[in-house]
Protein backbone atom coordinates (compact mmCIF):
# COMPACT_ATOMS: atom_id res chain seq x y z
CA UNK A 1 0.00 0.00 0.00
CA UNK A 2 1.64 3.28 -1.35
CA UNK A 3 2.16 5.69 1.67
CA UNK A 4 3.72 8.56 -0.56
CA UNK A 5 0.35 10.26 -2.04
CA UNK A 6 -1.73 10.00 1.54
CA UNK A 7 2.01 11.66 2.98
CA UNK A 8 1.37 14.20 1.01
CA UNK A 9 -2.41 14.82 1.48
CA UNK A 10 -1.58 14.56 5.49
CA UNK A 11 0.91 17.29 4.54
CA UNK A 12 -1.89 19.29 2.31
CA UNK A 13 -4.63 19.11 5.48
CA UNK A 14 -1.87 20.50 7.78
CA UNK A 15 -0.61 22.89 5.82
CA UNK A 16 -4.26 23.95 5.28
CA UNK A 17 -5.25 24.17 8.68
CA UNK A 18 -2.61 26.40 9.52
CA UNK A 19 -3.92 28.58 6.75
CA UNK A 20 -7.19 28.38 7.89
CA UNK A 21 -6.29 29.45 11.57
CA UNK A 22 -3.97 32.25 9.66
CA UNK A 23 -7.92 33.21 8.03
CA UNK A 24 -9.31 33.40 11.86
CA UNK A 25 -6.91 35.95 12.96
CA UNK A 26 -7.58 38.13 9.69
CA UNK A 27 -11.44 37.52 10.57
CA UNK A 28 -10.82 38.26 14.32
CA UNK A 29 -9.25 41.54 13.08
CA UNK A 30 -12.10 42.23 10.38
CA UNK A 31 -9.95 42.16 7.57
CA UNK A 32 -11.97 39.46 5.79
CA UNK A 33 -15.85 38.08 5.78
CA UNK A 34 -17.63 35.81 6.56
CA UNK A 35 -17.62 34.66 2.71
CA UNK A 36 -13.70 34.15 2.77
CA UNK A 37 -13.89 32.84 6.24
CA UNK A 38 -16.44 29.70 5.44
CA UNK A 39 -13.91 28.94 2.10
CA UNK A 40 -11.23 27.94 4.15
CA UNK A 41 -13.81 25.81 6.19
CA UNK A 42 -15.01 24.30 3.07
CA UNK A 43 -11.50 23.59 1.43
CA UNK A 44 -10.63 22.15 5.07
CA UNK A 45 -13.90 19.44 4.80
CA UNK A 46 -12.90 18.70 1.63
CA UNK A 47 -9.48 17.49 2.01
CA UNK A 48 -11.23 15.81 5.50
CA UNK A 49 -13.28 14.00 3.36
CA UNK A 50 -10.13 12.76 0.43
CA UNK A 51 -8.43 11.95 3.72
CA UNK A 52 -10.51 9.52 5.92
CA UNK A 53 -11.57 7.90 2.55
CA UNK A 54 -7.55 7.18 1.65
CA UNK A 55 -6.96 6.58 5.80
CA UNK A 56 -9.45 3.63 6.05
CA UNK A 57 -7.29 1.65 3.06
CA UNK A 58 -4.23 1.98 5.28
CA UNK A 59 -5.38 1.96 8.76
CA UNK A 60 -4.30 -1.24 9.61
CA UNK A 61 -0.46 -0.49 8.40
CA UNK A 62 -0.27 2.67 10.20
CA UNK A 63 2.67 2.91 12.22
CA UNK A 64 3.24 4.55 15.68
CA UNK A 65 4.48 8.31 13.73
CA UNK A 66 1.10 7.90 11.19
CA UNK A 67 -0.91 7.12 13.76
CA UNK A 68 -0.31 10.38 15.87
CA UNK A 69 0.63 12.15 13.25
CA UNK A 70 -3.81 10.94 12.35
CA UNK A 71 -4.52 11.90 15.83
CA UNK A 72 -2.69 15.50 15.28
CA UNK A 73 -5.19 15.97 12.17
CA UNK A 74 -8.05 15.38 13.85
CA UNK A 75 -7.71 17.23 16.72
CA UNK A 76 -6.60 20.17 13.98
CA UNK A 77 -9.44 19.81 12.04
CA UNK A 78 -12.10 19.68 14.97
CA UNK A 79 -10.74 22.84 16.16
CA UNK A 80 -11.17 24.35 12.31
CA UNK A 81 -14.66 23.54 12.99
CA UNK A 82 -14.80 25.14 16.94
CA UNK A 83 -13.83 28.06 15.66
CA UNK A 84 -16.33 28.83 12.91
CA UNK A 85 -18.98 27.69 15.25
CA UNK A 86 -17.33 30.73 17.21
CA UNK A 87 -17.18 33.18 14.36
CA UNK A 88 -21.68 33.10 13.79
CA UNK A 89 -20.84 32.67 10.05
CA UNK A 90 -23.39 31.21 8.54
CA UNK A 91 -22.32 27.42 7.35
CA UNK A 92 -21.37 27.39 3.84
CA UNK B 1 -4.80 3.70 18.22
CA UNK B 2 -6.51 6.84 15.92
CA UNK B 3 -9.92 4.55 15.79
CA UNK B 4 -9.95 3.92 19.47
CA UNK B 5 -9.43 7.92 19.59
CA UNK B 6 -12.19 8.55 16.77
CA UNK B 7 -14.77 6.38 18.86
CA UNK B 8 -13.82 7.86 22.36
CA UNK B 9 -14.09 11.59 21.20
CA UNK B 10 -17.88 10.87 19.89
CA UNK B 11 -19.14 8.76 22.73
CA UNK B 12 -17.74 11.12 25.46
CA UNK B 13 -20.72 12.04 27.33
CA UNK B 14 -23.17 13.84 25.51
CA UNK B 15 -20.94 16.73 23.91
CA UNK B 16 -22.73 16.85 20.21
CA UNK B 17 -21.04 15.64 16.95
CA UNK B 18 -19.31 17.67 14.33
CA UNK B 19 -19.06 16.98 11.03
CA UNK B 20 -15.64 15.46 11.43
CA UNK B 21 -16.38 13.02 13.79
CA UNK B 22 -19.15 12.10 11.04
CA UNK B 23 -16.86 11.97 8.49
CA UNK B 24 -14.15 9.94 10.45
CA UNK B 25 -17.26 7.33 11.92
CA UNK B 26 -19.06 7.28 8.14
CA UNK B 27 -15.54 6.64 6.46
CA UNK B 28 -14.22 3.56 8.91
CA UNK B 29 -15.98 -0.01 9.36
CA UNK B 30 -16.06 0.32 13.30
CA UNK B 31 -19.21 1.38 13.58
CA UNK B 32 -22.59 0.38 12.09
CA UNK B 33 -24.97 2.98 10.54
CA UNK B 34 -27.29 2.08 13.11
CA UNK B 35 -24.93 2.30 15.57
CA UNK B 36 -24.01 5.80 14.28
CA UNK B 37 -27.34 7.28 14.14
CA UNK B 38 -27.84 6.14 17.45
CA UNK B 39 -24.91 8.31 18.62
CA UNK B 40 -26.30 10.88 16.99
CA UNK B 41 -29.93 10.99 18.43
CA UNK B 42 -28.24 10.51 21.73
CA UNK B 43 -25.51 13.73 20.97
CA UNK B 44 -26.93 15.31 18.22
CA UNK B 45 -24.98 17.93 16.15
CA UNK B 46 -22.84 20.65 16.89
CA UNK B 47 -24.04 22.38 13.52
CA UNK B 48 -26.87 22.73 11.16
CA UNK B 49 -26.47 20.50 8.56
CA UNK B 50 -26.42 22.30 4.95
CA UNK B 51 -27.05 20.68 1.29
CA UNK B 52 -23.23 20.67 1.22
CA UNK B 53 -22.90 18.19 4.14
CA UNK B 54 -25.60 16.02 3.30
CA UNK B 55 -24.18 15.61 0.24
CA UNK B 56 -20.58 14.71 1.54
CA UNK B 57 -22.41 12.00 4.15
CA UNK B 58 -23.76 10.39 1.19
CA UNK B 59 -20.52 10.43 -0.80
CA UNK B 60 -19.57 8.32 2.18
CA UNK B 61 -22.12 6.26 2.25
CA UNK B 62 -24.59 7.57 4.87
CA UNK B 63 -27.79 5.44 5.14
CA UNK B 64 -31.30 6.97 5.53
CA UNK B 65 -31.36 6.05 9.22
CA UNK B 66 -28.51 8.39 9.78
CA UNK B 67 -29.81 11.06 7.55
CA UNK B 68 -33.10 10.53 9.17
CA UNK B 69 -31.35 10.64 12.90
CA UNK B 70 -29.55 14.29 12.19
CA UNK B 71 -33.08 15.50 10.29
CA UNK B 72 -34.59 14.36 13.75
CA UNK B 73 -31.85 16.12 15.54
CA UNK B 74 -32.24 19.29 13.72
CA UNK B 75 -36.02 19.41 14.44
CA UNK B 76 -35.76 18.80 17.84
CA UNK B 77 -32.78 21.95 18.33
CA UNK B 78 -35.67 23.68 16.23
CA UNK B 79 -37.98 23.01 18.39
CA UNK B 80 -36.18 24.10 21.59
CA UNK B 81 -35.48 27.43 19.87
CA UNK B 82 -39.28 28.18 19.43
CA UNK B 83 -40.43 26.77 22.01
CA UNK B 84 -42.44 29.51 24.38
CA UNK B 85 -40.79 30.28 28.00
CA UNK B 86 -42.48 27.87 30.44
CA UNK B 87 -45.19 29.68 32.19
CA UNK B 88 -44.81 31.07 35.58
CA UNK B 89 -45.28 28.85 38.47
CA UNK B 90 -49.36 29.06 39.83
CA UNK B 91 -49.50 29.28 43.21
CA UNK B 92 -51.70 27.16 45.17
CA UNK B 93 -54.60 29.26 47.33
CA UNK B 94 -53.37 28.22 50.29
CA UNK B 95 -56.30 26.83 52.40
CA UNK B 96 -54.81 24.84 55.67
CA UNK B 97 -51.34 25.44 57.40
CA UNK B 98 -49.01 23.43 55.27
CA UNK B 99 -47.40 20.43 56.81
CA UNK B 100 -43.66 20.24 58.30
CA UNK B 101 -41.36 19.37 55.47
CA UNK B 102 -39.64 15.80 56.88
CA UNK B 103 -36.00 16.79 55.92
CA UNK B 104 -34.60 13.15 54.68
CA UNK B 105 -30.64 13.53 53.95
CA UNK B 106 -30.34 13.20 50.09
CA UNK B 107 -29.26 10.22 48.37
CA UNK B 108 -25.39 9.68 48.17
CA UNK B 109 -24.81 10.81 44.61
CA UNK B 110 -21.62 8.70 42.18
CA UNK B 111 -18.69 9.98 41.88
CA UNK B 112 -17.58 10.44 38.50
CA UNK B 113 -13.90 10.94 39.93
CA UNK B 114 -14.33 7.89 42.61
CA UNK B 115 -16.23 5.63 40.14
CA UNK B 116 -15.07 3.61 37.09
CA UNK B 117 -13.70 0.51 35.79
CA UNK B 118 -12.06 -1.74 38.31
CA UNK B 119 -11.20 -4.41 36.44
CA UNK B 120 -11.48 -6.74 33.13
CA UNK B 121 -9.87 -3.57 31.31
CA UNK B 122 -7.35 -4.05 28.70
CA UNK B 123 -8.52 -7.14 27.23
CA UNK B 124 -8.46 -8.38 23.63
CA UNK B 125 -9.18 -11.03 21.89
CA UNK B 126 -11.14 -12.61 18.37
CA UNK B 127 -14.46 -10.99 17.02
CA UNK B 128 -17.32 -13.18 18.19
CA UNK B 129 -15.33 -14.18 21.47
CA UNK B 130 -16.44 -13.36 25.30
CA UNK B 131 -13.62 -12.17 27.03
CA UNK B 132 -12.32 -14.45 29.67
CA UNK B 133 -12.68 -11.96 32.35
CA UNK B 134 -15.75 -10.36 33.61
CA UNK B 135 -15.54 -6.22 33.19
CA UNK B 136 -16.25 -5.00 36.67
CA UNK B 137 -17.43 -0.92 37.52
CA UNK B 138 -17.16 0.32 40.74
CA UNK B 139 -19.39 2.87 41.58
CA UNK B 140 -18.39 5.28 45.28
CA UNK B 141 -19.52 8.31 46.21
CA UNK B 142 -17.87 11.78 46.82
CA UNK B 143 -16.29 10.19 49.81
CA UNK B 144 -14.73 7.35 48.86
CA UNK B 145 -17.78 5.06 49.92
CA UNK B 146 -19.19 1.81 47.94
CA UNK B 147 -22.70 2.96 46.71
CA UNK B 148 -24.68 -0.50 46.97
CA UNK B 149 -28.63 -1.25 44.67
CA UNK B 150 -26.81 1.64 42.07
CA UNK B 151 -28.25 0.83 38.62
CA UNK B 152 -25.31 0.41 36.12
CA UNK B 153 -26.11 0.58 32.96
CA UNK B 154 -23.79 -0.81 30.40
CA UNK B 155 -23.93 -0.15 26.34
CA UNK B 156 -22.03 -1.65 23.47
CA UNK B 157 -20.66 -1.15 20.57
CA UNK B 158 -19.18 -4.26 18.58
CA UNK B 159 -19.79 -5.91 21.80
CA UNK B 160 -22.66 -7.77 23.74
CA UNK B 161 -22.94 -7.18 27.06
CA UNK B 162 -24.50 -9.91 29.62
CA UNK B 163 -26.46 -8.07 31.50
CA UNK B 164 -27.15 -5.18 30.09
CA UNK B 165 -27.90 -3.21 33.28
CA UNK B 166 -27.68 -4.08 37.02
CA UNK B 167 -27.32 -3.00 40.50
CA UNK B 168 -24.23 -2.42 42.35
CA UNK B 169 -23.37 -5.38 44.70
CA UNK B 170 -22.16 -4.73 49.14
CA UNK B 171 -19.21 -3.81 47.32
CA UNK B 172 -20.51 -1.32 44.92
CA UNK B 173 -19.32 -3.29 41.90
CA UNK B 174 -21.09 -4.39 38.80
CA UNK B 175 -19.80 -7.18 37.01
CA UNK B 176 -20.70 -8.38 33.28
CA UNK B 177 -19.91 -10.34 30.78
CA UNK B 178 -18.46 -9.17 27.53
CA UNK B 179 -18.89 -10.78 23.90
CA UNK B 180 -16.76 -8.83 21.21
CA UNK B 181 -18.67 -7.82 18.20
CA UNK B 182 -18.20 -9.03 14.74
CA UNK B 183 -16.16 -6.59 13.50
CA UNK B 184 -12.19 -5.88 13.55
CA UNK B 185 -10.80 -2.96 14.91
CA UNK B 186 -12.40 -2.02 18.36
CA UNK B 187 -15.47 -2.29 21.07
CA UNK B 188 -16.66 -0.05 23.21
CA UNK B 189 -18.02 -0.33 26.07
CA UNK B 190 -20.18 2.53 27.98
CA UNK B 191 -21.39 2.29 31.44
CA UNK B 192 -23.54 4.55 33.29
CA UNK B 193 -24.50 4.75 36.79
CA UNK B 194 -25.92 7.83 37.74
CA UNK B 195 -24.20 11.06 36.45
CA UNK B 196 -20.87 9.46 36.00
CA UNK B 197 -20.20 8.07 32.42
CA UNK B 198 -17.26 5.97 31.95
CA UNK B 199 -16.13 4.03 28.57
CA UNK B 200 -13.30 1.17 27.68
CA UNK B 201 -12.07 -0.04 24.94
CA UNK B 202 -11.25 -3.97 23.66
CA UNK B 203 -9.21 -4.75 20.41
CA UNK B 204 -10.96 -7.08 18.39
CA UNK B 205 -8.69 -9.16 16.08
CA UNK B 206 -10.17 -11.51 13.73
CA UNK B 207 -11.44 -14.86 14.56
CA UNK B 208 -9.99 -18.27 13.09
CA UNK B 209 -10.25 -18.71 9.18
CA UNK B 210 -13.50 -19.74 8.17
CA UNK B 211 -12.98 -19.58 4.03
CA UNK B 212 -10.02 -18.75 1.54
CA UNK B 213 -11.22 -16.85 -1.04
CA UNK B 214 -9.51 -16.41 -4.46
CA UNK B 215 -9.45 -13.79 -7.31
CA UNK B 216 -8.11 -12.82 -10.09
CA UNK B 217 -8.32 -8.90 -10.45
CA UNK B 218 -11.57 -7.48 -9.40
CA UNK B 219 -13.09 -11.08 -10.01
CA UNK B 220 -13.65 -13.80 -7.60
CA UNK B 221 -13.16 -17.07 -8.52
CA UNK B 222 -16.02 -19.81 -7.54
CA UNK B 223 -16.18 -23.29 -9.24
CA UNK B 224 -14.45 -22.57 -12.77
CA UNK B 225 -12.27 -20.32 -14.18
CA UNK B 226 -11.53 -19.91 -17.59
CA UNK B 227 -7.64 -18.68 -17.80
CA UNK B 228 -6.14 -16.80 -20.98
CA UNK B 229 -3.69 -18.53 -22.59
CA UNK B 230 0.23 -17.85 -23.16
CA UNK B 231 0.64 -15.63 -20.36
CA UNK B 232 1.03 -15.48 -16.77
CA UNK B 233 -2.10 -15.51 -14.54
CA UNK B 234 -1.56 -14.12 -10.75
CA UNK B 235 -4.05 -15.05 -8.61
CA UNK B 236 -4.80 -13.13 -5.41
CA UNK B 237 -6.05 -15.62 -2.19
CA UNK B 238 -7.20 -13.85 1.11
CA UNK B 239 -8.68 -15.49 4.03
CA UNK B 240 -11.49 -14.60 5.72
CA UNK B 241 -13.07 -15.62 9.61
CA UNK B 242 -16.38 -16.39 9.80
CA UNK B 243 -17.74 -12.99 9.69
CA UNK B 244 -15.92 -11.69 6.59
CA UNK B 245 -13.28 -9.82 8.15
CA UNK B 246 -10.07 -10.39 6.47
CA UNK B 247 -7.41 -12.45 8.14
CA UNK B 248 -4.04 -13.41 7.59
CA UNK B 249 -2.66 -15.99 5.00
CA UNK B 250 -0.60 -18.70 6.32
CA UNK B 251 1.24 -21.44 4.70
CA UNK B 252 0.04 -20.61 1.17
CA UNK B 253 0.66 -23.78 -1.33
CA UNK B 254 -1.01 -24.27 -4.46
CA UNK B 255 -1.13 -27.85 -6.29
CA UNK B 256 -2.47 -28.62 -10.04
CA UNK B 257 -4.07 -31.73 -10.62
CA UNK B 258 -2.47 -32.31 -14.33
CA UNK B 259 0.51 -30.29 -14.63
CA UNK B 260 0.81 -30.76 -18.33
CA UNK B 261 -2.03 -28.21 -18.75
CA UNK B 262 -0.70 -25.12 -16.71
CA UNK B 263 2.22 -24.80 -13.73
CA UNK B 264 2.37 -23.14 -10.77
CA UNK B 265 5.22 -20.67 -11.43
CA UNK B 266 5.18 -18.97 -8.09
CA UNK B 267 3.73 -18.08 -4.66
CA UNK B 268 3.70 -15.14 -2.81
CA UNK B 269 2.77 -13.73 0.47
CA UNK B 270 2.72 -10.67 3.16
CA UNK B 271 0.58 -10.49 5.99
CA UNK B 272 -2.85 -10.28 4.55
CA UNK B 273 -2.66 -11.86 1.03
CA UNK B 274 -1.04 -14.28 -0.96
CA UNK B 275 -0.36 -14.46 -4.76
CA UNK B 276 0.10 -17.57 -6.72
CA UNK B 277 1.14 -17.20 -10.61
CA UNK B 278 0.23 -19.93 -13.17
CA UNK B 279 1.53 -20.59 -16.18
CA UNK B 280 -1.06 -22.12 -18.69
CA UNK B 281 0.50 -24.54 -21.33
CA UNK B 282 -1.48 -26.65 -22.76
CA UNK B 283 -5.38 -26.62 -23.71
CA UNK B 284 -7.69 -28.53 -21.47
CA UNK B 285 -9.73 -28.70 -17.72
CA UNK B 286 -8.29 -29.76 -15.02
CA UNK B 287 -8.15 -28.82 -11.22
CA UNK B 288 -6.53 -26.24 -8.78
CA UNK B 289 -6.20 -27.06 -5.12
CA UNK B 290 -5.28 -23.63 -3.21
CA UNK B 291 -3.95 -24.46 0.45
CA UNK B 292 -3.43 -22.15 3.02
CA UNK B 293 -4.26 -21.41 6.91
CA UNK B 294 -5.16 -25.38 6.85
CA UNK B 295 -8.34 -24.94 4.53
CA UNK B 296 -8.35 -26.26 0.89
CA UNK B 297 -10.13 -23.62 -2.06
CA UNK B 298 -10.90 -25.78 -5.19
CA UNK B 299 -11.09 -24.30 -8.55
CA UNK B 300 -11.97 -25.94 -12.18
CA UNK B 301 -9.20 -24.44 -14.48
CA UNK B 302 -9.63 -24.69 -18.20
CA UNK B 303 -6.87 -23.68 -20.68
CA UNK B 304 -8.90 -23.01 -23.74
CA UNK B 305 -6.90 -23.52 -27.24
CA UNK B 306 -3.80 -20.43 -28.42
CA UNK B 307 -5.85 -20.39 -31.70
CA UNK B 308 -9.45 -20.12 -30.88
CA UNK B 309 -9.07 -18.58 -27.09
CA UNK B 310 -12.75 -17.77 -27.17
CA UNK B 311 -14.00 -15.91 -23.39
CA UNK B 312 -11.40 -15.98 -20.65
CA UNK B 313 -12.50 -14.97 -17.25
CA UNK B 314 -8.84 -14.49 -16.11
CA UNK B 315 -7.04 -11.98 -16.44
Amino acid sequence: MAFASFDSLSDTLSRAVRSYHDRAAQFATRQIDCATLARGLIAIENLWLTYNTERTARMALFDARRSARDQGLYAGVDSVESQFEQSHCQRP
Amino acid sequence: MSLVLAVWLVVQGVAPLRKSDLVRLLSEPAMTQQEIAQLVTRNCLSFDPTDRDRQDFRRLGAEPVVVAAMDGCARLAAARAAAPPAPAPVRPVATQPPLPAVRTPPPPRPSPERSGFVAGGGQSGPAGQRLPRALVFEVRDSAGAPLVGQVVTFTGINAWIEPASLPTDAEGRASVGVTLGERVGYAIVLAVAGVVEKQVAFKVSAGAVAQLAVACGATDLTGRVVLRPDTVVVLRVTAHDAYGNPAPVAGLRAAVADARMFRVLRIAQDSMTGTVALKPDQAGTTSLAVIANGLRQYVTVTVPPRAAPGRVDCP
